[in-house]
């Protein structure tokens, strides 16, 4: 608990990350409460409004971001999309951390044939870059929302392997591991109750700073046509859909690009704050 | 050294059978019969020639032999055939493999040109503005999803100001003799002056977008890998001796950053060869990438199976490459 107040400390002490914390919180709520805060159904068009410019570049308010190329409210659109980024970017970061440290657990804590093979896994996965092996598992897979989740996951959990291994290799070799094996603690206690909590901290850094690949990967493939299918909102989608229309109506593009940055961007400061804050090395 | 490097040699025998077996899987994974993929048109071969195929690729074997049927094919350079282009999927990569490596090449130059010196300028003035604007472009370069880039880059130099070409390798009408198939070197030893203007500013584009979080790591890492090395008593001792604040910091400093930068670019070349996919299909380039979004839409798995496998081999032997460089570069590995 105290540590906790010390990282809260921390992390409210540097200030691009608490500006960064807030902007993702809103972002997190604004994606949640879409429904009630979009202003338009997203999928419904209405071709009267086909291409309408946003509200500073002529547009009305009834449409404050434009309409798309079938007179879909753009704003509406965002909020939707927001909604797949950001589960996709949850649950795939949640599943990948979840097995990645129980695989790294396991590597490191019994080293021998179960480090072997496990490290293998992982040396053969990290050979394939993240977005040619999740265009190949697409190909396979075919596209949609769960197929995403579940190719993501499959190269996700790499790196949570990899780190967590290297930390429960330090910290197996330490005295209260020792104590807890000296007492009689059975393996499963011991890599819950002592290595486990140890290990935790590189994993909510790892597992911060994974949301912003997941987001841009999830945004790629939707891009290419390999994500969520029209008509349902996604912002790699709505770039996709607007590049057609990129030299008069540069909103539709640009809008989703923008809240994809500004997501990343959170993300990464957000998790490079939180990294600062839990590393004791770099407090004052 | 020499230990070490055996070591990763086996390492990566591991690692390679391991993206065959990966690799291996993806057809035997996709919805359809291998054979009827292979064939594209299934209505159009006869059950006779179905079942001579079958034979003749060892489908009809049990799985471990058909994977040792598939290793046996792909040593010698056989991946089977690509259903749009009934012609064998190496033969198809070779033709588009140039695009793609000049592409990759060109932007990882690029990349590097820009990183590194503005990664030292960051370091050698740090916490001065120019310090805090590099810090700021570095975070928006790492954000910046390559496609997104590439649309704004497309309509900024593409369309508003009408600087750059937006799409293809060079311009219609412009004609270069093929020798190697990058189009740079072809139209220098070609003496092609007009040919190899119109080929770079068509790579201009398409590899800013594609380099530019590799750009943003790189000078990310070399400024902090300084930082790390102006902290070091040789360049106190450098500094004693009277030496300029340039001399130190390029002559001495940087050696010793470039170190661990150079693992940091053998990784990032892996999101190179991701990011081309998206990129090329963005500014329509006749590469690799674009064939191989194409070809998981047109359901030709062939050809998918032998790019991801050349992608991964790639970046494997890349990042081989990298170890023994820093191994090589690294006085303390190379000694102890």
């Amino acid at each position: 608990m105290r540590e906790l107040v010390v990282v809260w400390g921390q992390l409210r002490r540097n200030k691009a990350a608490a500006v960064a914390g807030v902007a993702l919180a809103l972002l997190v709520a604004a994606a949640l409460a879409a429904p009630v805060l979009a202003p338009h159904d997203p999928l419904e068009g209405d071709l009267s409004v086909r291409l309408a410019p946003p509200v500073w570049s002529g547009g009305t308010w009834a449409h404050p971001l434009g309409c798309d190329q079938h007179g879909r409210d753009v704003l509406s659109r965002l909020l939707h999309g927001a909604r797949v980024s950001i589960f996709v970017g949850l649950v795939v970061v949640l599943a990948s951390a979840a097995l990645g440290t129980a695989l790294g657990l396991l590597a490191g804590y019994y080293g021998g044939w179960c480090d072997r093979v496990i490290s293998w896994l992982v040396d053969t996965l990290l050979a394939f870059p993240y977005l040619v092996f999740a265009i190949g598992m697409m190909a396979v897979l075919g596209a949609g929302l769960v197929n995403i989740v579940a190719t993501l996951t499959l190269k996700g959990w790499v790196p949570f392997c990899r780190v967590v291994r290297g930390d429960t290799l330090v910290v197996r070799t330490r005295e209260h591991v020792a104590a807890a094996k000296a007492l009689g603690a059975g393996d499963g206690y011991i890599l819950r109750r002592e290595i486990l909590p140890s290990v935790l901290p590189s994993v909510l850094v790892l597992a911060t700073l994974t949301v912003a690949t997941v987001i841009i990967m999830e945004a790629s493939l939707s891009f290419l046509g390999l994500g969520v299918q029209p008509p349902t909102p996604t912002w790699g989608g709505m770039i996709a859909e607007g590049r057609n229309y990129i030299l008069n109506q540069w909103w539709l593009s640009t809008l989703p690009g923008v809240a994809i940055v500004a997501v990343v961007m959170s993300t990464n400061l957000f998790g490079e704050g939180l990294r600062e804050a839990l590393d004791p090395r770099l407090h004052d | 050294m020499l230990a070490a490097l055996l070591r990763r040699f086996s390492r990566l025998l591991w690692v390679l059978a391991g993206i065959t077996v990966i690799v291996f899987l993806f057809l035997r994974l996709a919805p359809g019969d291998p054979v009827e993929l292979m064939l594209g048109q299934a209505g159009d071969a006869t059950e006779a020639e179905v079942q001579r195929l079958r034979h003749e690729y060892g489908l009809d074997r049990p799985l471990p032999v058909q994977f040792l049927y598939f290793v046996g094919r792909a040593v010698r350079g056989d991946l089977g055939m690509s259903i749009t282009h009934q012609r064998p999927v190496s033969r198809v990569i070779a033709d588009y493999l140039p695009a793609t490596a000049e592409l990759t090449l060109f932007s990882l130059a690029l990349g590097l040109m820009v990183a590194l010196p503005l990664g030292v300028w960051a370091a050698m003035k740090r916490g001065s503005l120019w310090d805090t604007g590099g810090t700021a472009v570095t975070l928006l370069g790492v954000s910046l999803p390559g496609f997104f880039l590439g649309i704004l880059l497309v309509l900024l130099f593409g369309m508003t100001l009408e600087w750059l070409p937006v799409s293809g390798r060079i311009d219609y009408g412009v004609a270069l003799r093929p020798l190697t198939g990058f189009y740079l070197l072809d139209s220098l030893c070609t003496l092609n002056w007009r040919a190899f203007g119109s080929a770079f500013q068509h790579l201009l584009l398409p590899a800013l977008a594609m380099g530019a979080t590799m750009a943003a790591l790189t000078m990310r890492m070399t400024r902090a890998a300084m930082l790390e090395a102006l902290r070091e008593d040789y360049i106190v001792f450098a500094r004693a001796k009277g030496l300029s604040e340039r001399t130190v910091a390029v002559r001495h400093a940087l050696r010793n950053a470039l170190i661990p930068v150079v693992s940091v670019v053998g990784l990032q070349v892996g999101a190179l060869l991701g990011g081309n996919m998206v990129i090329e299909t963005v500014f329509s380039w006749p590469g690799l990438g674009r064939l191989c979004v194409e070809a998981v839409h047109a359901r030709n798995y062939p050809l998918v199976q032998g790019i991801v496998l050349l992608y991964a081999v790639t970046f494997v032997v890349v990042n081989l490459v990298t170890d023994v460089l820093y191994m090589v570069l690294n006085p303390k590995v190379r000694v102890g």
